[in-house]
């Protein structure tokens, strides 16, 4: 939600190079850790650039990126990929790499997805970015949790 | 010139007991196959008995049409036509005789001004025909078994082979037909099986 | 009669809407498409996670469900969604192709705009402006249906509106235009048709015809499936010449029997009313009956039914009623109306075992040719019972007995009743090749005579009894014989039969239902010369007869069957019937038979009967069929009876290309220089169409004038026939027309009706 930037960010990482001084850009390894409020992020690398003190942007890869949140309107959104740059002040997220975004609506997966959490606005595939698959669940099966597995991402590319 | 009397009428030995199988178990001409072969030998087997040779009555048909009319237009001449359709497999499914249709048929007059006696003539002649069926169905079984016989386990015909009999036991007129099986399916699936919900076909 | 399935084997393989590669299986069916998961995929996505666009190769499924197209937007919370661009729609009763299609999945409805369409079950195919979809029904606008290839249109049906239920497998089209090439045929408001061949109530296929007799004869069969195992049709027909009939069919199917009832009901036939004058002349002319005369209300009534009762016991009716005796004459336009002089009832309860065979049954005769009286019927048989019983004692004896208890009755005739009681011993001694039958038996016969046969023949209570001995016997020789390369068993049978029965005077006796048997090959084995117990021949006479046979040891086929038999009188038999000539002492006509397969194709039969005595022939058959690619077949036939007919009779379906074949029948009576029928006829199958083009010349009447016919009959493929049922007609009238006829040809005047799932194992049968 919006209102996770105004909660502290605890990072968590087996190896930081990097001062998180004002102006900075900071690297971590050996599985990282970050929650913001509702945001939670895990993945093997990460590097946040920080501008006058304050997180503007994370780039996390490695494999493969599990980022969990609770979007404005109260329902939880897991996404998978092998690579994501979150722009934390135009909460805008690139995800690439075996995308997989769960949600209680349905599902949606592909190689490259632009996602505005913010404005819930999606972009994905186009020039080689191969597939992009959603499923959407029938209306009784939207109540429960969007546990529904993802078909396996069967790799027909184009 | 050849002719030698025939020894007994032989059923391959590994035949084994014969299940003999109807669709209406019920009808008379499957309880005179069954005694006429007990007669000639074989041994029947109870009808749930498994993995045992199968005599098959897929179907019998009953027909009796004007041949010929008067110059009235008024039927003069009928003939009363007997088909049944029969196979028998060996206990491991194969074909010792391919599933085939006998046809008999005989002519009788019954001249509208002297119609009497028609029915009775025509049953006499039914009864007949169902003894000679009973004859014809054995004298097929036994024409194979000899050959299977003579060159050890014989050769299953090709299941469903397309090829047409006919047979007449000395009927009184030919019979027109080489009789055209229904044309089954090269499956073992006879297609003779009961529907489970009886449902009669719209008439036009 | 049993339509035969319609036959798409001259369609093209491909589809007018060809299946799409990428579709899925569908999954589970219209009414649960809303509970299954919708999946889009495509190139790329823009828009909003909750509102996607997709664009590039759209694909959506859901259940059953298949679109694809090039620009998708679709709103998850609404269902809403816009397809754009070349759309593909599949679904499990319908595909099509669009421009564009708008709807909501929650809903499942859909608006799809210039569509070409095509039904998954059944070949129809068809454009439409737009189409409204809702779960399984479908509205078109605009729309034209057709079983035709979208390139071969021989017919189409181009309508307002044309309602479509996939589920219920209907079609209704509005304000509906059918053209049959490219000419307007008709115009109906409203014309329901089946879009499959699901058994369910509705209209079935209407008939058309016209007739110098009918006028413009329309039949309608509206069909009602009551019940799976119970229906019902009924069959409104407006006649121009004659009025309104009424025809209906209720038929039922149970675990332990199952019937089918008939009537059909016109009232104040103007075909009556018509040739009243003509009639009435022509009959006081030849002094025919004037009680034979067409009636007013014309109708008929026909039962035929089985019914389980306990063990191998069951019942079985056959009853029929008609109006008057020119019913089937004036309501059927072909010669099978015609040959039938009488129709039969008849209704009893039989049973059998493994050693007997009974039966308490009744049976009665209508008139059905105006040129005979009453008087030409056989008595009825009310009631009739009867007992045959045959059982082995030990290895060497069987006894028996053949007993028959009848009361006849007839309106003009004398009538009484009878008792006939035949107990015999016989030894039945078999060996491989060998078997001999000495019989002995006792035929006990006696009478209750009513006071008019009484008096004619001196006692009411006559009687008759003798023994009856016989002896059957014959040998078994066989050898291989290898022809063409096939192995054949070759068969040799001799057989004699020896029958001695006393002389007894019979002049005393009555005939109820007594006439010579019809001398065959059959005949040259039973110990009576009669077909009932009013006579029972007496004799001294041998058969000698021998038999051979080729069987196709690979199959067991019979490939060559040939017989030859004559009887041996040592006495004169002095038994006779009014009419007949005692038979001398000598030698009874030669008997021979023969049947020879040539192939598989082709099979020939003869018999033939030679009179040493007067040096004549007695029965002359010739009997020859081929048959030709899958329904092709020609039959050439030749009959001669001594003092009764000498016939030729030759038909035939030639297929000339798969769609063309020609059929024909030339029926010649030489005796009476008469064509008895003849037909011509020219058929035209395509993949959707049929065209039948019959030329028909019979026999109309008695007085032997001919009638000619033209029948066209159109048959539009999976819309309906709309002709007379010409197809069935030639049935009878070529043997083996349709393959699966090829034992007997339909309407078989057995008991039991002919469809395949049932067996008519009993041949009580109407002539």
């Amino acid at each position: 939600r919006t209102a996770d930037r105004r909660q502290p960010m605890d990072i968590e990482a087996g190896h930081q190079v990097g001062t998180f001084s004002a102006d900075s850009t900071n690297t971590l390894s050996g599985g990282v850790h970050i929650t913001q409020g509702s945001l939670d992020i895990t993945s093997s690398t990460a590097r946040i650039t920080m501008v006058d003190s304050e997180p503007t942007r994370a780039v996390f890869s490695g494999g493969p990126v599990v980022l969990k949140q609770v979007m404005d309107d109260g329902t939880p959104m897991t996404a998978r990929a092998n690579g994501v740059d979150y722009n934390l002040r135009t909460e805008v997220v690139v995800f690439t790499g075996d995308v997989q975004i769960q949600q209680p609506r349905g599902s949606m997966s592909g190689q490259r997805v632009v996602y505005n959490l913010k404005s819930g606005s999606v972009e994905s595939g186009g020039e080689g970015g191969g597939r992009v698959k959603m499923r959407i669940l029938p209306r009784n099966a939207q109540a429960a949790p969007a546990a529904a597995s993802m078909p396996p991402d069967d790799k027909d590319g184009e | 010139c050849g002719f030698h009397l025939r020894d007994a009428l032989l059923l391959p030995p590994d035949l084994g007991p014969i299940r003999l199988v109807a669709r209406n178990p019920d009808s008379a001409l499957a309880l005179a196959l069954g005694q006429a072969l007990e007669r000639a030998g074989a041994t029947m087997a109870a009808d749930d008995a498994t993995d045992v040779a199968t005599l098959n009555l897929v179907g019998e048909r009953w027909g009796n049409t004007p041949i010929s009319v008067d110059q009235f237009g008024r039927a003069q001449e009928f003939t009363l036509r007997y088909a049944a359709i029969f196979s028998l497999r060996r206990a491991d499914g194969s074909d010792l005789v391919p599933q085939q249709a006998i046809e008999l048929s005989r002519d009788y007059i019954s001249v509208p001004t002297r119609s009497e006696g028609t029915d009775d003539e025509r049953e006499i002649l039914s009864r007949e025909m169902r003894r000679d069926m009973v004859a014809s169905i054995l004298r097929r079984i036994d024409a194979v078994s000899r050959m299977s016989q003579a060159q050890g386990v014989g050769p299953a015909a090709p299941a469903g082979a397309e090829a047409a009999g006919l047979d007449s036991a000395g009927s009184e007129s030919a019979t027109t037909a080489p009789v055209e099986p229904p044309a089954t399916a090269p499956t073992v699936e006879t297609p003779a099986t009961a529907e489970p919900e009886p449902a009669p076909v719209p008439a036009p | 009669a049993e339509d035969r399935p319609e036959d798409w084997r001259l369609c093209p393989i491909q589809d007018a809407v060809p299946a799409f590669a990428d579709a899925q299986q569908p999954v589970g069916s219209a009414e649960t498409r809303t509970e299954q998961p919708t999946d889009i995929e495509g190139d790329q996505l823009a828009g909003t996670e909750a509102r996607p666009e997709f664009e590039g190769n759209v694909a959506l499924r859901r259940g059953d469900q298949f679109l694809g197209t090039n620009k998708l937007t679709f709103d998850s919370d609404t269902g809403h969604y816009l397809a754009d661009g070349s759309v593909r729609y599949q679904d499990s009763g319908m595909r099509l192709v669009a421009d564009s299609a708008e709807g909501n999945q929650n809903t499942d409805t859909h608006n799809i705009q210039d569509v070409r369409y095509q039904l998954v079950s059944r070949r129809g195919n068809g454009g439409a402006e737009h189409i409204e979809m809702h779960g399984s029904q479908g509205a078109l606008y605009g729309a034209t249906y057709s079983t035709c290839p979208p390139d071969d249109r021989n017919w189409e049906l181009r309508a307002q509106r044309i309602d479509i239920d996939t589920d219920a497998g209907t079609g209704v089209a509005r304000n509906a235009i059918l053209r049959v090439g490219k000419v307007p045929v008709l115009y109906v408001p409203w014309f329901p048709f089946p879009i499959d061949n699901r058994r369910r109530s509705g209209l079935l296929y209407p008939r058309i015809s016209l007739s110098g007799r009918n006028g413009f004869d329309y039949r309608q069969p509206i069909y009602f499936n009551l019940a799976p195992n119970y229906d019902a049709t009924l069959t409104p027909r407006l006649m121009t010449q004659r009025g309104f009939q009424l025809g209906a069919q209720f038929r039922y199917l149970t675990e332990t029997g199952r019937g089918t009832l008939d009537f059909d009901y016109l009232p104040s036939d103007k075909l009556t009313e018509r040739e009243r004058d003509e009639e009435t002349a022509e009959f006081l002319a030849n002094g025919y009956s004037l009680d034979n005369r067409r009636s007013e209300n014309r109708g008929h009534f026909r039962f035929t039914g089985q019914q389980d009762l306990f063990g191998s016991w069951e019942a079985r009716a056959n009853l029929n009623w008609i109006s008057d005796p020119r019913y089937l004459e004036d309501f059927s336009n072909n010669i099978d109306g015609l040959s039938p002089y009488s129709v039969r009832s008849d209704i009893g309860v039989y049973g059998h075992g493994l050693y007997w065979d009974a039966g308490v049954m009744a049976s009665h005769q209508q008139l059905a040719d105006y040129t005979l009286r009453e008087r030409a019927l056989p008595h009825d048989r009310l009631p009739r019972a009867y007992v045959r019983w045959e059982q082995p004692f030990g290895r060497w004896l069987t006894a028996g007995l053949d007993a028959e208890a009848v009361r006849f009755y007839h309106p003009d005739k004398a009538s009484g009743s009878r008792m006939d009681f035949k107990p015999f011993i016989s030894m039945p001694l078999a060996g491989a090749s060998w078997f001999m039958t000495p019989k002995l038996a006792w035929r006990y016969t006696g009478y209750r005579l009513d006071d008019e046969l009484t008096a004619r023949l001196g006692d009411d209570a006559p009687d008759r009894s003798l023994p009856i001995a016989s002896l059957d016997a014959g040998l078994f020789f066989d050898r291989e014989a290898s022809i063409g390369g096939e192995s054949y068993l070759h068969t040799l049978e001799p057989r004699l039969f020896y029958l001695r029965v006393p002389y007894r005077d019979q002049s005393g006796l009555p005939l109820f239902d007594t006439r010579p048997m019809t001398f065959s090959w059959g005949q040259l084995f039973r110990d009576n010369r009669y077909t009932g117990a009013d006579r029972q021949t007496d004799a001294n006479q041998l058969t000698l007869a021998v038999s051979t046979r080729l069987l196709r040891q690979s199959d067991g086929r019979e490939k060559l069957s040939a017989s030859l038999g004559q009887i041996r009188y040592f006495d004169e038999s002095r038994v006779t019937v009014p009419g007949e000539v005692a038979v001398e002492r000598g030698k009874s006509a030669w008997v021979a038979d023969t049947s020879y397969a040539i192939n598989d194709r082709w099979s020939i039969g003869a018999s033939y009967q030679w009179d040493p005595k007067f040096r004549r022939k007695d029965l002359a058959s010739v009997r020859t069929r081929y048959l030709i690619g899958d329904d092709g077949i020609v039959n050439l036939g030749y009959r001669y009876r001594r003092n009764l007919l000498e016939q030729v009779d030759f038909n035939f379906l030639y297929p000339l290309t798969p769609a063309w074949s020609m059929v024909g029948r030339y029926y010649y009576s030489l005796r009476d220089r008469q064509l008895l029928e003849g037909i011509a006829g020219l058929q035209w199958d395509s993949c959707c169409m049929a065209v039948r083009l019959v030329g028909r010349r019979y026999l109309r009447n008695r007085e032997g004038e001919l009638n000619n016919s033209i029948q066209l009959e159109i048959e539009l493929k999976g819309l309906g026939s709309a002709g007379p049922d010409t197809e069935g007609r030639l049935r009878r009238a070529i043997l083996g027309y349709y393959r699966e006829d090829l034992y007997l040809v339909p309407p078989s005047q057995a008991s039991g009706n002919d469809d395949d799932d049932q067996d008519d194992t009993s041949p009580d049968l109407m002539p």
